[in-house]
Formats: C-alpha cells, structure tokens, sequence
C-alpha cells in the first residue's frame, strides 16, 4: 500500500523551475533515499511534501489523503514529521523542552493552559526517551544553543521521532557531521522501527544506499531514475550527473605557461574555519599563483563553500594565515578583502532584489579590462537582458549575471562556488569555454566544483576536500590521465 | 539564601511590600503611585507580545483607549461602577484585537509595527470625528468612582499581581511555551501540528483586553478621557517602558513603568524641556549596556 503519491509536480520560483513533473510511489515502511546534486529540488519536494510551499501543479497524496495545499500544521497531523537541512532548533529553550514541545500534538496537550509544561508526566515520559533514543538523555537540562552542530542535528531527529510519525522526512541529517557524529547519526537512522516510511534526502552517497530499500535521483528538477541502489549505481545517466562523463568536451586547452617560479597571489596556511560549534575545515592549505585556475573539487558537505567564504572573509579564521598580493589578510574583513581584489560568486547566486541586470553589473563596476561591454560579449545573453529584473531570470541567467558582476570588479583573484550548479549541460559547456577564455587572458581562478569533468578541463591544478580536509592535491594533466584517483573520492 | 522556597518567600514579602507601602501615601505620590500601576498592566500586557510572542506592536494605545472610553460611555449611562467598567473596557479592546488579528497577524516585523499602528490611527480618527460619542477632541469627564484614592490604589495593584500571576502561569503552561517556540522559529512550530498563528492570536486578543483593562483604570484615575489616551505617542511611551525594563520577563514591564512615570514626573518638576531628552538618554543607555534591560540588573 503506498504512504506517498506524488504526481506531476511542478514548482517555479521566478523564472526557476525547481520542480518538472515530478512522479514518485512510496509504499508503506519503505525507505528511499533522494539524490541529486545541489539545486536538482530535493529540498523543494520536501517542502511541498510537508506543506510549506504549494506546488504550481500537481498532486501530493499522503495515506488516503489528498494534501495537495494543505498547510503544514495539517500536514503534520496526519503523522508526518520532519528535519530540516539547516537546523530549525529552538535555541532560547532547553534540550527537553525542544523535544516537550514536539510532543505536545501527539500527547494531547496542544492547548493546556491549566499545568505547566513541565508538569506533564506523559508528555516528560515521550520526551526523555527520545532523547535517550539519539543519544542526549545526558543533556536534557542544558541549553539547546549550547549544543554542537551534530548534537543539533541529533535533537532534531528526537524532535521528529518523538511525534511517532508514519511518514518521516529527514534532510541531509548528515550535513556537516565530522566523521564520528556521522557514524553515530548513521547508526541511529539504520536502527530506526522498521514500520516507518523513510524519505531521505542525502549527499552522503555510499550512506544513502545503504540505508534505502529505493534510490531515486533528481537533477535539474526532473527524476532522472529510480530504482534499487543498486540498478541506479550502475545506471550511466546517473554516473554522468556525478561525474559529468557526459559532459560534451573531453579536449583541453593546454596553454602555454611562462617559465620561472610561479608568483603566489593567495596562499592559505592551515586554515582551521566552520559555523557556530561545528568545525568544517581542519589544517588546510592551499596557494593559487597569478594566471593560474585552481579547482576545488569535493562531494557536498566536504567544506567547498565554507572555504571559498573564509578565503573572502565571511567566516572567521579559527586557525592558520591568510596571505594575498603579499599582505596578510588572515582577519580582515570581506569589505577589506574585496578592496584588496578578492571577488566571490557566491553559490546560490544572490540576486539583488529589484535591480536590473545592468544595474547589477553596473553597482560593482571598478575601472579596469573588465567592462560592461565585454562581459555582454562573454555572455551575449545579458545584452538581451539588460534591462530585466535579476531576480526573473533563469537560474542559468542569474549564474552569468553573478560571474559577471564579478568580474566587472576586475578583481586580482575571483572566488567561483560551484557556477556549473543549477546549470544545464550546455550552460556548463558554455560555462567551461567562458573560464577557459579568462584562463587564457591571465586572470586567477579558484573554482570550486562537483563537476570532474568541468573543473579538469579549465584548472591547472587540483586539490580534492574531503570532510574539511585536502586529501589531494595533483596538476590537472595528471589526474586527466588518471580519473580513477578522483572516484575514489568523488565517485558513486 | 540557597534554599529556592525561603528565596521565593523573601521576594514574595519584598513584592508585597513594595505594592502595599504606596497605600500610605496621600496626594501627588500616591496619584503617581496608581499612574505607574495602571501603565505597569499596559506595559505587562505589552511584554507577552514582544517578549514572548516576538510581536512588536505599535498599536497598543487603541486598547488602552478602547478601554478608557468605554470607562467613560459606561459610567455615563449606568453610573460609575467599577466592576463594570472593567468588563466592559476589556471586551471592547479584546473585541477589536479579536477583529483587528488575522490581518496584523498576516505581517511579521516591521508591517506587523506599521498594521497595528495603522489600526490605532483607524480608533484615534475615529474617537476624532465621531463627537456625539467620544466628545471629539473636547473629550468626555469620567464621574468619580464612589471609593478613595487609597481602596482604588489597592484594587489596581491587585489586579497588576493576579495579571502577572495569572501570566506567568499562562506562560509556563503549554501554551505559554509554544507561544514563545513560535517566535524562535514558526516553520519549526507549523511542523510540529501546531498552528502557530492560533497561539499567537490568542495572545494578542489577551493583551488587547489587558491593556483595556489599563485603560478603564486611566479613566477613572484621571476623571477624564481624551484624545491623548488613544494617540499613538501612547503606544511607544509603552514600548518604551518594556524596553527600558526588559522584555521577556514580566517584571521588567512594571520596572519600566516606574522608572519612566516617576523619571517623565521627576524632570518634569524642575523643567518643561528636557523630558524627552533625558528619557531617550536613560533608554540608549539600557539598550546599551544591559541588552536585556534593567530586569537583568535586579535579576542577576
């Protein structure tokens, strides 16, 4: 018997479409497993599976029900319960009673207003064994913010179970755990009563399909396949999204490099970096000379953004030095940074809302090679968009937009958090011929990126992330000839 | 004082204490004694929401003048009965909070602030133009309660502690607490089954109806409704008061209230310049240096 019917679901943001007639069948006690890179509508799916967003069209049917436009609160009632990819934890309240709220629907107390919340044996009860259940009994009594990151995602998951839910959501629980924590969570999950139907959204591949009974796949808001783990790790539509083997250009451009010592533009020295209590980047160093394209490659949740953030000065430096063009830049502020030549796109692109697209270029414009008119000969597109709203533009648009409001700051050295994310095949071929082309005019790179295929064809060298740290670090040339190094790290 | 029940008997004796002396006063300080009461309930009132609630309303002075005009209608027809007076004053404001919610509620931040202003502008116009009942901008005289300063004295502070009491129970309950998880994170609260705009228009239906209450009370003390009552200066005087004595926590509401009533009278008393002046002074200074206001002083 199915839990969840979801069928030609369809949700558009602006000019995005995050969704494309979307089909998915989960039966009863299943577990299946989501996975897709970044912005292929995971999350989307679940927030119009819970009820937060209304889909532009199709239909959600939870057990017997129709749910299409419920709200949530309604959702949830019907015994669906959920985590979130970035943790919704109520911090002014302690551990217990996080998890004493989450109990009140399912113990009856929603509206009491005659004892105290702490005076509810039953609700105290449900309370303490969940918390017991993932591993925080001990820390009933401290304060939530106090927590870690991986004890956050922990409560989290109490919260959830603790609503004895038949159908539960869990997105990326393993986000930003350090090894030790994933293993915990990883466990926890895995001993979960088999009568609950498990949707699991998950970067962390090799645990996704160990956990699920099915794997579907999402990119670019379609269901690119479904099946058992197994049919999907070999089925080459699937492999090609992780590993972009079916990317169009396998032929590089070697260029011709000058000779003598490379001059180092940015050189980062065992960088230690994170957010809140969570450390996501340990002893990391890496150096980007002038003229050369660096790539950063790592599955999601490796600590690829958090590095390109702390190199422009978003995140603090817990550890290590800054240096770039010869000062020291370790706690200078990203203001700072920006003035001395550092340029971000950002993932996600940010868009600034009610500004143009010219109007977006012509904001950050700083004297330089780098004019409106050559960047609109870079990507003729935005010629066409000039004057359209940034925000309505397709995703791919916006991503232009973004690497071009970059580089229209002329910057020393441009930052570039995955811009192949969110992009079609053809986009990211497009894509490669624009860095290629800043390559051969001299201009630095670093690009961080999932996409093998991408960050070889455009980088001179290469340093592989994995869970915050540089496990290798190789020319481009050699790993071209020897793909197999980087599956070990990246591949299905 | 380690053990918490002797501690809680201490500051018990202390409250009462510090609610009953004022009852031997006589003339101006005991004026001034029912004129911090009575803002102290508007102020308490006013906490819930920005507190705990997370709702910043610039709209209280509609209740408080729902309140005290229906004081003054109500005395006029039936006679100055204070009882009545009280319910009628917290039905009305409850009414209009009850009719004004679901739209302020659609808002959050700054549009929550400029609806519920916009709603008081709404009652200020309204008790403008509509003479035959408000009496306009002459206003309406409010006839003497048949009691002294000294009982009505002692009938308000007994209705600030059982609002505070009554509050603080409210607020532990479950309730109280998915109130304040709505405010930390209301996709979180929606998640868990729990409507989280119920909760909050529950609670600020209550307000609405507490702050009524605060109004009947201005109006009898003062003899007199106005335009002023229902001004929206009255309403940020209001936040004011919560700021400077802390939000989220209920005492901080009645701390504020003294401090600015008696701080407005003190300077006021030596020059008709310089009140405001010394009053944004006082609040920069709380807002900097305790964050959580001067509660936190008396509390650490």
């Amino acid at each position: 018997m199915p839990e969840l019917i979801v069928e030609s679901l369809e949700k558009r943001f602006g000019g995005v479409v995050a969704l494309d007639d979307v089909d998915m069948r989960v039966e009863r006690a299943e577990r299946r497993a989501i996975i897709g890179p970044n912005g292929a509508g995971k999350s989307t799916l679940f927030a119009i599976i819970s009820g937060e967003e209304a889909p532009t069209r199709g239909s959600v049917q939870i057990g017997q029900q129709r749910t299409t436009g419920m709200p949530p609160e309604r959702v949830a009632r019907l015994g669906v319960a959920r985590t979130f990819q970035t943790s919704t934890v109520l911090t002014d309240f302690s551990v217990l009673d996080n998890v004493r709220v989450s109990a009140l629907r399912t113990t009856g107390h929603a509206w009491t207003i005659s004892a105290p919340l702490d005076a509810l044996a039953d609700c105290d009860a449900a309370a303490r064994s969940a918390l017991d259940a993932v591993g925080l009994g001990e820390k009933a009594n401290t304060p939530a913010a106090s927590l870690s990151h991986g004890e956050q995602r922990q409560l989290e998951i109490a919260a959830a179970l603790v609503q004895r839910p038949s159908l539960l959501l869990l997105d990326e629980p393993l986000a930003g755990l350090a090894t030790v924590e994933r293993r915990r969570i990883g466990a926890l999950l895995t001993g979960l009563p088999r009568d609950i139907t498990v949707l699991l959204i998950e970067h962390d591949l090799e645990f996704a399909q160990s956990f699920a009974d099915r794997v579907t796949v999402l990119d670019n808001g379609r269901v690119l396949a479904d099946g058992t783990p197994r049919e999907v790790r070999e089925n080459p539509a699937v492999q090609a999204v992780y590993l972009g083997t079916a990317s169009p250009s396998q032929a590089t451009i070697e260029r011709p490099r000058a000779g003598g010592a490379p001059v180092p533009l940015l050189a980062a020295l065992d960088i230690a970096s994170g957010y809140g209590q969570a450390r996501v980047l340990e002893d990391v160093s890496i150096e980007v000379s002038r003229g050369e394209v660096v790539a950063v490659l790592g599955r999601n949740g490796m600590g690829k953004s958090t590095l390109l953030n702390t190199l422009m000065g978003f995140l603090p430096l817990r550890a290590g030095s800054i240096s770039f063009a010869g000062a020291d830049v370790s706690h200078a502020p990203a203001l700072a940074r920006a003035r001395a030549g550092i340029a971000l796109v950002p993932q996600g692109r940010r868009m600034l809302a009610g500004l143009t697209v010219g109007e977006e270029l012509r904001l950050g414009a700083r004297p330089g090679p780098w004019g409106l008119a050559r960047v609109t000969a870079l990507f003729p597109r935005l010629a066409q968009r000039e004057r359209q709203r940034s925000e309505t533009l397709s995703g791919g648009e916006q991503q232009m937009v973004a690497i071009a409001r970059a580089l229209v700051r002329n910057p020393l050295l441009l930052l570039m958090d995955e811009p192949s994310e969110g992009l079609s095949a053809a986009l990211v071929h497009s894509l490669e011929e624009s860095i290629a082309s800043l390559r051969d005019d001299g201009e630095t790179v670093l690009l961080a990126e999932q996409n093998v295929d991408l960050a070889l064809a455009v980088a001179d060298r290469v340093y592989v992330l994995e869970h915050g740290r540089i496990v290798e670090h190789e020319s481009a040339g050699a790993l071209r000839a020897h793909r197999s190094r980087l599956e070990r790290f990246l591949g299905l | 004082m380690a053990d918490p029940r002797a501690r809680r008997v201490v500051v018990g004796a202390v409250v009462l204490a510090v609610a009953l002396a004022p009852a031997l006063l006589h003339g101006y300080a005991l004026y001034l004694a029912i004129e911090v009461v009575l803002y102290a309930i508007a102020a308490v009132a006013l906490d819930l929401l920005v507190g705990y609630a997370g709702l910043v309303s610039l709209g209280q002075a509609a209740f408080f003048g729902l309140g005290a005009y229906a004081a003054a209608i109500v005395s006029a027809h039936a006679g100055p009965n204070l009882a009545l007076t009280l319910a009628a004053g917290f039905v009305v404001a409850a009414l209009f909070a009850a009719i004004t919610a679901p739209l302020s509620l659609r808002s959050a931040g700054i549009f929550f602030l400029m609806i519920t202003l916009a709603f008081a502008q709404l009652v200020w116009a309204t008790a403008d133009k509509w003479h035959s009942v408000t009496g306009g901008s002459d206003g309406l005289v409010v006839p003497r309660l048949p009691m002294s300063d000294t009982l009505f004295y002692l009938i308000s502070v007994a209705l600030l502690l059982l609002i505070i009491a009554g509050l603080a129970r409210l607020l532990r309950s479950p309730f109280g607490r998915v109130l304040e998880a709505a405010r930390q994170s209301e996709t979180r609260t929606r998640a868990l089954g729990l409507s989280a705009f119920w909760y909050k228009y529950w609670a600020f239906v209550l307000a609405g109806g507490l702050t009524g209450l605060a109004g009947v009370l201005h109006a009898h003390h003062r003899n007199f409704v106005s335009l002023a009552d229902v001004d929206w200066t009255n309403s940020v005087v209001l936040l004011v008061m919560v700021l400077l004595g802390g939000a989220r926590s209920l005492w901080g509401g009645v701390i504020g209230a003294a401090v600015f009533v008696l701080l407005q009278a003190w300077i006021s008393s030596r020059t008709d310049k310089w009140e405001m002046f010394v009053i944004g002074a006082v609040l920069i200074a709380v807002v900097l240096f305790t964050r959580r206001g001067l509660w936190s002083l008396v509390n650490a």
